[in-house]
């Protein structure tokens, strides 16, 4: 009676989530592959911190595609989420302090210290909702 | 928060994807609910009473809060 097959609701959520979340990606992908190859940051001039800043507009739909999705679920996934959300920030918060301290330390933290935090957060988010049984 | 949710789906020869179905959740949440990892909220609780044809403090027992082991 126990068995691992999707009911039809699970199925129509990630059909309806795959197809809000597909367009931000791709113009994520397309903003930030532009951005790292067409501009020379080291030359540019102060317009570059505008280009810069192109990969963000797909990147705040995605937090929006997120909103909708948790709006989309079952109870108990989003609980699950939200549980996951509220550890994978703490995750991202210690992770953002020990990278202050080593800075202070005197590591240049520069090229990578804000892509840890974010990646970090993430992973904490994901680890936690797959355990808490988020399947989507 | 126990549950005789999983008795009364298998009395039917029902999957937990079937019930999930029935309610629009997940199998997820039916696997939680049944093993005592999720207790439903009021809307869902009554929806199960209803699919099930009983009263709804037939379905839940409530069980003493454990604050040593939070469920967050």
């Amino acid at each position: 009676m126990t068995n691992t097959s999707k009911t039809e609701f699970e199925r129509e959520v990630g059909r309806a989530h795959l197809r809000d979340f597909i367009p931000p990606m791709i113009g994520y992908a397309v903003a930030t592959l532009a951005v790292s190859l067409l501009i020379d940051f080291d030359t540019a001039g102060w317009w570059k911190y505008v280009v810069a800043l192109i990969p963000i507009p797909p990147a705040l739909l995605g937090v929006r595609v997120v909103s909708r999705h948790l709006g989309r679920i079952d109870e108990m996934q989003r609980a699950a989420h939200m549980a996951a959300m509220s550890v994978g920030f703490g995750v991202a918060m210690v992770v953002a302090q020990a990278i202050g301290f080593l800075s202070i330390a005197g590591l240049d933290t520069d090229r990578w210290g804000a892509w840890l935090i974010s990646s970090s957060g993430m992973v904490g988010w994901a680890f936690v909702a797959v355990r808490r049984g988020a399947t989507a | 928060m126990e549950n005789r949710i999983r008795e009364l789906r298998v009395a039917r020869s029902w999957s937990q994807a079937t019930l999930g179905d029935a309610l629009s959740v997940s199998r997820q949440t039916i696997n939680a609910i049944e093993n005592g990892r999720y207790d439903p909220s009021l809307p869902l609780a009554f929806k199960l009473a209803a699919l099930f044809d009983e009263p709804i403090e037939a379905l839940f027992t409530p069980a003493v809060v454990d604050i040593e082991h939070p469920s967050y």
